[in-house]
């Protein structure tokens, strides 16, 4: 196939340019649909991505295009992915925003499920000052207002 | 060598569809411990826009309510939910924050999508036709459109976001035009049933199969719908789906199978060979005591969830009644085995009788939101 063979530039917002295959940019729906409209260039900006988390996101979808052009094995194959993205979501705070707010971009759907569930799975047995704390919330609640809000859900901060 | 530090991204500047989609992929039982975060993430948390969110992700989760209705105050009602064992804390039932509760007792109910439907019941000691809807995403009620007839303790049962009524409308009462009347939820409307054609006005009502089944309280009759006719069921399915010895009824569907719990055993209808057949591996491993009979069961997704009620005299405290719970999980094996393991059994809630009538633990049912 000629086609995956082809070889496309994506440009991160610093200007740095990444080479992917063809069929890896696909994976980013918003450069599949340029692809589609007939964009012909071989060089891609994507303005809003750093070159960081562009990095990060191409490596993503490489590992994810490299499995599934893997036949048969099926099984092992997924739980290879499984863990890679388990590994690879692993990270910081503010770069998991990153990511998520990239694949949102970029429209890489798997990512962006893989990015909001890691958010999920660590706030939900934290306690409100910790989640305040990696968020970086304020707590705007005054005592009283905080003392209303528990009152309401009772049951759930009983020992 | 120029070092940028880049700007800080914090969750609270993503676009509010990626916050929420975050937020939505949580379970509902830490809900409460995040609303203390901030004012804006209790926004969020209460947001109609989390609900829409959780659908769209398929994050919905299954939720059990349990009705109560105390024999002291007639008109209160109190309804209770077990979200997730509360991590190492066990299972309890905790009470919902209800000002707005409906005034009636003795409702029949049914859940839609996530509404449950609060059917007739007595308001003042009066039998009434009025439905009360509570959205348990919030728990808040609101009135909806009333039925033609007054029901007291009807059944209810829901196919195709429609629900089925029938019985409760007291001696007398009930004819063939009347018998039984359906809920279109879409529309907003009430119908009447065409009759089976019996003398019986006074049914059970269940949807299995697709379709809509109804037992006869008076006869051991049972028909079935079947393109907009009543057909006479299999009498093997009427024979086992029956009372208890103390005259209650005790049956639950779960994924299109009819369970029926005979105070010692449990059953289920074998559509093919036409026959009831044992649950298998569960003899003598139902938790239940003997000695109470008052059993509550809901499909609880895709399990079965029993309820009941034990009263505890002790010196110093009368009529102090524990309220059990079991959850039940089958497998099938073979086509015409299916075996239950009682998953975990558990006190979830407590409480003082005023007296010792049975009968205060009145409906379980679970939604998903």
């Amino acid at each position: 196939m000629s086609e995956s063979n082809k070889k496309i530039s994506l440009i991160s917002s610093e200007g740095e340019a990444f080479e992917v295959s063809e069929a890896v940019a696909r994976e980013f729906e918003i450069v599949a649909h340029m692809l589609e409209d007939g964009c012909s260039g071989s060089s891609i900006p994507i303005t809003t991505v750093d070159s960081n988390i562009l990095g990060k996101v191409i490596e993503y979808c490489t590992k994810h295009v490299e499995v599934g052009n893997v036949e048969g094995n099926s099984e092992k194959a997924e739980k290879d992915l499984e863990e890679f993205d388990k590994r690879f979501i692993a990270v910081e705070m503010n770069t998991l925003f990153s990511l998520i707010l990239a694949a949102n971009y970029l429209n890489v759907k798997g990512l962006l499920n893989i990015g909001c569930q890691k958010v999920a799975d660590t706030i939900k047995d934290m306690k409100p000052e910790e989640v305040r704390s990696i968020f970086n919330i304020e707590n705007d609640y005054t005592p009283a207002e905080e003392e209303v809000v528990r009152k309401e859900n009772e049951w759930a901060f009983q020992p | 060598m120029k070092v940028e530090v880049p700007p800080v991204l914090m969750f609270l500047m993503l676009p509010n569809e990626l916050i929420l989609s975050c937020l939505g992929r949580a379970p509902r039982l830490y809900y409460p411990t995040l609303t203390l975060v901030s004012k804006s993430f209790r926004s969020l948390i209460n947001s109609p826009e989390l609900c829409k969110t959780r659908s769209l992700l398929a994050c919905t989760e299954s939720c059990l309510y349990v009705w109560f209705q105390f024999q002291n105050d007639e008109n209160t009602h109190l309804v209770h939910f077990i979200p997730e064992p509360l991590s190492n804390r066990g299972y309890k039932l905790v009470p919902i924050p209800s000002l707005d509760s409906p005034p009636s007792a003795m409702s029949g109910v049914a859940a839609v999508g996530s509404d449950i439907y609060a059917i007739g019941g007595s308001i003042d000691g009066v039998s009434s036709s009025s439905i009360f809807v509570m959205d348990t995403h919030y728990h808040t009620w609101c009135k909806a459109p009333s039925m033609h007839v007054a029901r007291v303790s009807p059944s209810a049962s829901v196919l195709d976001e429609k629900i089925y009524v029938t019985s409760g409308g007291g001696w007398g009462k009930l004819d063939y035009t009347n018998w039984m009347e359906v809920f279109d939820t879409k529309t907003q409307t009430w119908e009447f049933m065409p009759s089976p054609g019996s003398e019986s006005f006074d049914y059970e009502n269940v949807a299995l199969e697709g379709s809509i089944y109804v037992r006869s309280n008076e006869k051991g009759e049972t028909f079935k719908m079947n393109k907009g006719r009543w057909r006479a069921a299999d009498l093997a399915l009427t024979s086992g789906w029956t009372y208890n010895w103390k005259g209650l009824f005790c049956y639950c569907v779960i994924e299109n199978v009819l369970y029926c719990y005979s105070s010692v055993d449990l059953y289920w209808y074998d559509f093919i060979d036409r026959q009831w057949r044992e649950v298998k591996r569960l003899k003598g491993r139902l938790p239940m005591s003997s000695k109470n009979d008052h059993y509550r069961s809901a499909d609880y997704g895709g399990n079965l969830v029993f309820l009941w009620e034990e009263l505890v005299h002790t010196k110093n405290v009368q009529n102090r009644t524990l309220v059990w719970c079991a959850e039940i999980s089958f497998k099938r094996r073979q086509r015409t085995e299916i075996c239950g393991t009682v998953e975990w059994c558990d006190v979830v809630f407590t409480y003082t009788k005023q007296n010792t009538k049975q009968g205060d633990l009145m409906h379980v049912i679970s939604t998903t939101a």
